[in-house]
């Protein structure tokens, strides 16, 4: 009898707790792609919140999926991460962004980085590429990465994410021969779910 | 418009190959008087403006096993009309030309493509610094009633017993807007507070010149003299004036009118 009432008790929680209104947010929080005509398989360049990001690994495309979160944004110590997961091909692939000498406290704080150009060259940032197991430092020829905008989004007149959207793009070496990296675009929000500082 | 300038050239062919029927000599031609009640739809194809900032949704198939999606929102618009038309017919030409006095409305709405329990979409109607602002919208409508004087050309090129088929070309001018109005329907009711600041944030509102140019096939039936009634189909036409909506862009429209038409007098 005890266990039914905790069983039910369980359940009257889970009822709540599911049929509160999440999808108010799942159109924010979700990827919206929208091909660019011009970049066939990137997603079109957009400031709205998309969440999505994309661009060629010399032909192949890296784009942003619907079950991945697109970007995670990391704070930790002096350091702000950002986290790039997607596919090329069928494979899951991750790109980090780590820029020293950045560490906003929330999300919101996040405005201060709108239109910042950073030269991925500079001593200050680190480009990581992570494929099945392996994760490797690149060792960048030349590159740059730019937030063009950031801005805070606000719904209904209450505070929701904010907003980076920019484009990048580098050329590296991988397995011992060069490679460019081009027409990355990015238009991610960032949010309680994906910003994180510790 | 190419097809609009190759149906009208068709309509004046028409026009230019019939020959005039042999009257008795010293007799004039008769002109008959008709007087045209009419009713329709008139059905505008365009698509949403792109200064209405609108986030697109998730397309309505997006589930957590089908997550693709490429967004979807939506404009629709409609119109009604009611018109009144005086008709000089040429019976030994098979053509006529009328003027009148015809109300049109248009409804425009905008929406977004339903999802689970989401019955709205997002428009930004404010970016200040660093902040945007958006509103859950439900819906977006725009309403125009004007008053406008036709005047058609009508050719009767093929008659047979109490049937016939006819072609129309006219033009249309608005000589009086009875309504151009724009309203909103939020998400939230705590945003109908904001709503004059949501709509300031929208493109500015639609002209008041209103202007078209359309073409039509009429199927008819009626003894001549005797009431006619007919079925129109207005063939993918032009409007003149090009902002008369400030929700969408438009590409042409058509439609669909039932008429009547009285005998008043024939004159010769």
């Amino acid at each position: 009898m005890k266990a039914l009432k905790n069983l039910i008790s369980v359940f009257v929680v889970v009822l709540i707790a599911t049929s509160c209104d999440k999808t108010e947010d799942v159109n924010l929080s979700q990827t919206i792609f929208i091909e660019d005509p011009y970049a066939p398989g990137l997603p079109v360049y957009s400031e709205w919140g998309y969440n999505t990001f994309g661009a060629y690994i010399d032909r192949i495309p890296f784009v942003s999926n619907s079950q991945d979160l697109p970007l995670k944004v990391i704070v930790n110590s002096d350091t702000l991460k950002l986290i790039f997961q997607g596919t090329m091909g069928y494979e899951t692939v991750e790109m980090d962004f780590l820029f020293k000498g950045y560490s906003p406290a929330s999300y919101a704080e996040l405005i201060d980085l709108d239109n910042t150009l950073f030269n991925l060259k500079d001593e200050s940032c680190t480009v990581i590429l992570r494929t099945g197991d392996s994760a490797k430092l690149l060792n960048l020829i030349e590159g740059d990465f730019q937030i063009q905008r950031a801005q805070r989004l606000f719904v209904d007149e209450s505070l929701n994410r904010t907003i980076l959207s920019g484009t990048f793009r580098f050329k590296t070496f991988l397995d011992g021969e060069p490679v460019a990296i081009t027409n990355g675009r990015f238009d991610a929000g960032v949010g309680y779910e994906n910003f994180y500082n510790f | 418009m190419k097809k609009i300038s190759f149906l009208t050239l068709l309509a004046l062919l028409s026009f230019a190959m019939l020959k005039a029927q042999e009257t008795p000599v010293g007799a004039d031609p008769a002109i008959i008087k008709l007087i045209h009640f009419e009713a329709g739809f008139n059905i505008p194809k365009g698509s949403l403006r792109e200064d209405v900032a609108i986030r697109q949704n998730l397309n309505y198939n997006y589930n957590y096993y089908n997550p693709t999606s490429d967004g979807s929102v939506s404009a629709y618009t409609s119109g009604v009309l009611f018109g009144i038309r005086l008709e000089y017919f040429i019976p030994a030409y098979h053509s006529g030309i009328s003027a009148g006095l015809r109300f049109t409305g248009f409804n425009t709405e905008i929406y977004g493509i339903t999802y689970g329990s989401m019955d709205y979409f997002y428009l930004r109607y404010s970016e200040e610094g660093s902040d945007t602002r958006f509103a859950r919208v439900k819906s977006l409508m725009e309403d125009h009633y004007v008053l406008s004087i036709p005047v058609e050309l009508r050719i009767v090129p093929l008659r047979y017993n109490n049937l016939s088929l006819s072609f129309k070309a006219g033009v249309e001018a608005g000589i009086l807007n009875l309504k151009n109005e724009r309203s909103i329907e939020f998400s939230e009711e705590s945003m109908n507070a904001r709503t004059a600041e949501v709509m300031a944030g929208l493109p500015p509102p639609a002209g008041n010149s209103y202007a078209t140019f359309y073409t039509a096939i009429c199927f008819n039936a009626g003894w001549e003299g005797k009431p006619n009634y007919s079925l129109e189909i207005l063939l993918p036409s032009a409007f003149l004036t090009k902002n008369y909506f400030s929700l969408i862009e438009t590409d042409y429209f058509a439609g669909v009118k039932l008429s009547m038409q009285l005998p008043l007098k024939t004159s010769k």
